[in-house]
């Protein structure tokens, strides 16, 4: 049954721990990096590097993923219920296009679309009517995500729940409203955190939607803070420790969310 | 569980405990209208701004030529989705089997989760913080690194994952036969999770193809360009919108394609061996 040389087994199970160690300590690196990177830079190099100075983009970026996310969260879990619990046969294939297109719509083509198709005819320029915008393309890229959570935590319940709840005569109404999702509802609440995680750290479609803004003479207040980041690389990278602390708190925000969604999630089910 | 709340009868209490006991039923049947009408006029928008300029945007030349953006993505793909993906799976050997990983490998079950965390805009301005201390430039191979240690950790979980629905019957009858751990990942548990690992192969491609963000701050804005970072380079410029939604449409179909393939792939059941079976028995002859 052993077809493998002592040699190539040692061989193997080094080169495994490596990798395990590399995936499991990566985050560390990147945060030992940030964290010399914001000593090496000092605190007041550039505009904005300071605590102060991120407190706007900062409501502005928590604004968003939490509206954000709620709103995709909502929608992916929704239609997740909707097409594999209440419906059946053509409807249900029906319901489970919607999430598979967005799953193979990448963030730079909801921001863009939001900036060239929506943004030019919302009415009122102003501060409100972009992050409206913004909201509903953070609620656009993690919709897709929320959806196939919420079908991985349907499929983890038992049989025998399903089987008791038709044979004491509950319709598939009565059944998703008052046993599926009361035995989904730790799940379902860790998939609303991360959505919301999801959200924090958005930047590509955002940067999209605030750059357009401010080109069509939108009165934008504060972008958020990874789409600042983003933004940074438009407009010429330069070394500072602005970058290094929008990194830093993006990171332990998505950081937080995360594991916490994981923690509700459950075992691995979150990946 | 909840069924023991089921009203019997009706009553005024009960009939609006049962109103708002439907309310996540309304939220679901609207949010799937909702999600299926935001698909459409999508995907109806995609088309009717860029349709037309598809030729146009292949044939052009750089920078807001699509055929070479294309080429890069392709590239890319080809360059960092094997290293990805082989990293991974030596890491999710060592955090499936405790002969393998040791230490390292219960510690990497409960850090994965944290792993995961990092986005692709702090690992981007990670790398290229890093490159600015150490006086390096960034390019493409900056880039590349970022991309495949943004996917590492990712990819390492849904791999975990898979490897956690393996039956347990099939890991004891393989550590009762006396196989050695390395043989035990490759011959069983590979083999038995090899289809859903093809189907996240192709849809790390789709992911890898979509990717900008990280792109953009480890790798720069100086040079030929994937299609993502060009959409992304050129999207606030509403002159370009054209350009952009042809550019944007053929994004989507690759990465459109990729998903399909993986999902074909994780649902494809082989027939040939049901035929058999059924053969055997006699049924259906």
């Amino acid at each position: 049954m052993d077809g493998m040389r002592p040699f190539v087994e040692g061989l193997f199970i080094a080169a495994a721990r490596v990798c395990g160690f590399v995936a499991c300590f990566l985050p560390l690196a990147l945060l030992a990096a940030i964290v010399a990177a914001l000593l090496s830079a000092g605190w007041s190099v550039a505009p904005g590097a300071s605590v102060a100075g991120l407190l706007a983009p900062l409501v502005v970026t928590l604004g968003l993923a939490v509206v954000g996310g709620l709103v995709g969260a909502t929608a992916g879990a929704g239609t997740a219920l909707f097409a594999h619990e209440l419906v059946t046969g053509v409807p249900a294939k029906a319901a489970r296009i919607a999430p598979r297109f967005a799953a193979a719509v990448p963030a730079v083509v909801v921001g863009w679309l939001a900036a060239a198709i929506v943004l030019p005819v919302v009415a009122a320029r102003s501060f409100v009517a972009v992050m409206v915008v913004a909201g509903t393309v953070v609620a656009l890229c993690v919709a897709a995500r929320s959806y196939s959570l919420t079908v991985r935590a349907l499929k983890a319940l038992p049989a025998s729940l399903r089987e008791a709840a038709l044979a004491l005569g509950a319709d598939a109404t009565r059944l998703t409203s008052q046993v599926i999702v009361p035995a989904t509802r730790r799940r379902l609440f860790g998939i609303y955190i991360d959505a919301v995680s999801r959200g924090l750290g958005e930047a590509t479609a955002l940067s999209i939607v605030f750059a357009s803004a401010v080109r069509m003479g939108y009165d934008l207040k504060a972008f958020s803070i990874p789409a600042q980041m983003l933004t940074h690389a438009r407009i010429g990278q330069t070394f500072d420790s602005g970058l290094a602390l929008s990194a830093l708190f993006v990171f332990a925000l998505c950081a937080c969310t995360r594991v916490w969604a994981g923690r509700l999630i459950g075992r691995f089910e979150w990946a | 569980m909840g069924v023991a709340l089921l009203p019997a009868n009706g009553g005024k209490a009960q009939e609006a405990a049962g109103f708002f006991g439907r309310l996540p039923i309304l939220g679901a049947c609207f949010a799937s209208v909702l999600a299926a009408l935001i698909a459409l006029g999508f995907a109806a928008a995609l088309i009717a701004v860029g349709w037309k300029y598809v030729p146009a945007a292949l044939t052009a030349s750089v920078p807001q030529g699509a055929a070479a953006a294309i080429w890069i993505s392709l590239v890319l793909v080809v360059l960092t989705m094997p290293a990805t993906l082989a990293i991974a799976v030596l890491a999710a050997a060592c955090a499936w089997d405790i002969n393998i990983g040791g230490t390292v490998g219960r510690t990497l079950r409960g850090w994965l989760v944290f792993s995961t965390s990092v986005p692709a805009v702090v690992v981007g301005a990670t790398v290229f913080l890093l490159c600015a201390m150490l006086g390096l430039r960034v390019g493409i191979w900056t880039a590349l690194a970022a991309v495949v240690a943004l996917n590492v950790p990712r990819t390492t979980a849904r791999i975990v994952r898979m490897l956690g629905y393996i039956p347990a019957q099939t890991i004891d009858a393989t550590a009762a036969a006396g196989a050695a751990p390395a043989f035990a990942f490759f011959a069983v548990a590979l083999r038995t999770i090899r289809r859903p690992l093809a189907a996240l192969a192709l849809a790390l491609c789709a992911q890898l193809l979509g990717q900008a963000a990280v792109i953009v701050l480890a790798g720069g804005l100086t040079g030929d360009q994937p299609l993502a970072v060009q959409i992304w380079k050129f999207a606030p410029d509403v002159r370009l919108a054209g350009f952009q939604g042809a550019q944007s449409l053929l994004l989507v179909a690759a990465c459109g394609f990729f998903v399909a393939a993986s999902g074909a792939v994780s649902s494809y059941r082989p027939r040939r061996r049901i035929s058999a079976a059924r053969a055997s028995l006699g049924v259906g002859t």
